[in-house]
């Protein structure tokens, strides 16, 4: 669990954001979609880390620094074995985006960007994030929360995001013991 | 008539008496009692029209469906979650049904702060026996009670605390839950189910997927209002419509009924205009329950308690304190209330059956603003900035302890809020802990579900923008009648209090 810093946070967030320079990502999702914040490509320096479907929004680089942040934020393991990357989570992101708010799906590549590019430097990683191994990712989302501020900010996107359609897809149901839409129940 | 948007494939020049702009709990109040009267009136709303046979119970499909941004406007620094219907019906499509008067502190409260003299409990009498009986306001169905609140009202009577059942605008609900992702028995009766459809019968016409973009003056008192008819969903601009009409009523809510004003350059004179703005933030609370205890959230009336025993209404302040109620019906926002992530995370996935969930009320004084950028096709965002007084927080503070210490008194293992750095209690011996809860962007998060004040009803244009029949000081012919009237947090939860305003300025209006 994350402590608070001694240090007071607001001398911290503005340390670390001198030291990150203009974020590309806003605080928010939402918010990325600015024109004073563009959102720059991931480049493809990113390993192949998973195989690539075929997308509809992300391209194959987003799409493979989602399923390392899904699988970071929901591991296999734990509590119950299914975790983001087996259950195909940055696939069903990637099919819900297209129907979001243009500011709000523009936002989220950004906040890709940053978790990508920007974040694992937080963390004193030298890789992109998608290249580290889960303890290292899991160093850096942490590092991303303790900063506070905008990088909290994108780590509570991506955290919203992620869970909000991990518990809502149907395989994860019998570990949650949530029983699914009653009109679902009716239609048995 | 209803005309969706996807209906119209050219360019529309339309005219009509009265345009109302909006189709929530406002709009659909004035569109009736206007369509009734013989006004002949038009409704443009920019979301979709939907009925219960699209709300199939999954948030993944609702939020984008239903809501402004899919759910995901924020205020600028991140920490509050702006939630808004946008669709045909507006919030009352999606809120939990809850039914609040205006206490008569808050009419007592505005009255003192910008001489109200015409807003009286006896003045409002007649639109509360109307709109109370047009959408069924009644104490929630014991049936209806799930054990997520079940618990709060028996824990709150053990430790002595005042505590009740709400009432709600419900007929024939069948114990869902899906109340935040749209009823999809029409069990609750939404404007979309009752005055838009009494409007329509009236002669109204109602055109979905329609965005209004400014107001334009012509031929002395009269309007042409500039709309652009959108792509459902991603609501991209396709063809224009004009509405030429002798009067408009804004209903579009706090968010967006300054940005009409300013685009078409009508701020002028209202130095009030997009100021004030109440956000009332909400922070959620989840309590872990032993495997015994089951609570179940997502079935059954997701919000039928409130403790009350904090609430302080004074005519000094307005609504003040803060109340504790339940909540549920969505896994989304109330998996991301639990801290953390990674394994530790799953835990509380693992155990959603026995899982508490809650919301801390701490009424506001107005302390936000809105201001917007425009995109070239006229699509606007809003800025919303909102300021946390210090007398705010320490409320805040206050409730989470109140809250935590009765979620540990009904049993809970463990209690959080909704925060990414905050860990969770795991002993009454730990509430002083709540004293260092930081309120800081990227920590915490807030959801609003009641935004007011933007366009606040007073008596000149010094002290806000609408008199008190809801007209634009400045402006022949131009109303506002939504939450955005409301000089300060009309209630804890503000459907009624918006439609009770909607009908009595439709009533002076006809009247007069």
């Amino acid at each position: 669990m994350i402590e608070i810093p001694e240090i007071t946070r607001r001398v911290f967030l503005n340390r670390t954001l001198q030291a990150l320079g203009a974020a590309a990502a806003m605080p928010l999702v939402a918010a990325c979609a600015k024109k004073e914040a563009p959102v720059e490509a991931i480049p493809p320096a990113a390993p192949q880390a998973a195989e690539v479907p075929p997308l509809e929004f992300l391209s194959e680089n987003e799409y493979i620094t989602l399923d390392a942040a899904g699988d970071t934020l929901i591991p296999s393991g734990g509590a119950f074995e299914l975790g983001a990357r087996e259950a195909g989570l940055a696939r069903r992101i990637d099919h819900y985006l297209p129907k979001m708010d243009p500011g709000v799906s523009t936002g989220f590549r950004g906040a890709l960007a940053f978790v990508e590019q920007q974040a694992p430097e937080m963390a004193g990683k030298a890789a992109p994030f998608s290249a580290l191994s889960e303890e290292d990712r899991t160093a850096v989302l942490a590092a991303m929360l303790q900063a506070g501020g905008l990088p909290a900010g994108i780590f509570l996107a991506l955290k919203y995001v992620c869970m909000g359609h991990f518990y809502t897809m149907d395989e994860t149901w019998q570990y949650t013991g949530y029983d699914g839409p009653m009109l679902l129940e009716a239609a048995k | 008539m209803i005309v969706q948007g996807h209906e119209i494939s050219k360019s529309q020049s339309l005219s009509t008496h009265t345009v109302v702009v909006g189709s929530g709990s406002g709009g659909g109040v004035a569109a009736y009692h206007l369509a009734e009267a013989g006004v002949d009136t038009i409704v443009i709303e920019e979301g979709g029209y939907h009925v219960a046979s699209e709300f199939n119970q999954r948030e993944e499909d609702m939020w984008p469906m239903l809501y402004r941004a899919g759910g995901q406007q924020m205020s600028h620094d991140g920490m509050i979650n702006v939630l808004q219907g946008s669709c045909y019906g507006g919030g009352t499509v999606i809120n939990v049904s809850d039914a609040f008067d205006i206490p008569s502190e808050v009419l007592a409260h505005w009255r003192k702060l910008v001489g109200t003299n015409e807003w009286t409990d006896k003045s409002l009498e007649d639109s509360y026996q109307r709109v109370h009986r047009n959408v069924n306001v009644r104490r929630i169905n014991k049936s209806l009670i799930n054990r997520n609140n079940g618990m709060l009202l028996e824990t709150a009577e053990k430790l002595g605390w005042s505590a009740e059942v709400m009432h709600s605008n419900r007929k024939g609900c069948v114990g869902s839950g899906y109340c935040l992702t749209g009823c999809a028995y029409d069990a609750r009766l939404g404007t979309n189910l009752t005055y838009l459809p009494w409007a329509l019968e009236k002669g109204a016409s109602v055109y979905t997927d329609v965005r209004c973009d400014r107001l334009e003056r012509i031929d002395g008192s009269k309007w042409r209002v500039h709309c652009m008819v959108v792509e459902r969903g991603l609501r991209t601009a396709r063809l224009p419509l004009t509405i030429d009409c002798e009067r408009v009523v804004l209903a579009a809510s706090a968010i967006y009924n300054p940005a009409i004003l300013i685009r078409s350059g009508l701020d002028k004179g209202l130095p009030q205009l997009g100021k004030n703005l109440s956000l009332q933030p909400q922070l959620g609370t989840i309590g872990l329950f032993d495997e015994g205890q089951e609570m179940i959230h997502w079935r059954g009336a997701p919000q039928s308690v409130e403790v009350n025993e904090f609430a302080d209404n004074t005519a000094e302040h307005g609504l003040g304190g803060f109340r504790i109620e339940g909540i549920g019906g969505v896994l989304g926002p109330i998996m991301i209330m639990a801290p953390g992530f990674g394994r530790e995370h799953k835990r509380f996935a693992a155990q959603m059956r026995n899982l508490s969930a809650s919301l801390l009320l701490v009424p506001d004084q107005p302390s936000g603003a809105v201001s917007y950028e425009w995109g070239d096709d006229g699509r606007v965002t809003p800025k919303i900035e909102y300021e946390m007084k210090d007398e705010w927080k320490q409320r805040l503070k206050r409730g989470m302890q109140k809250s935590a210490e009765l979620l540990f008194a009904a049993g809970a293992r463990e209690v959080a809020f909704a925060n990414q750095a905050f860990p969770s209690l795991t002993s009454p011996d730990e509430l002083s802990r709540i004293d260092q809860f930081p309120i800081e962007p990227g920590w915490v998060s807030f959801n609003s579900a009641h935004n007011q004040g933007t366009c606040r009803m007073g008596t000149s244009p010094e002290n806000s923008v609408v008199d008190q029949s809801l007209k634009v000081h400045t402006l022949d012919n131009v109303y506002v009648m939504d939450g955005s009237v409301m000089p300060t947090s009309a209630a804890t939860h503000t459907m009624i209090p918006i439609m009770v305003a909607a009908d009595r300025a439709v009533h002076r209006l006809l009247g007069s």
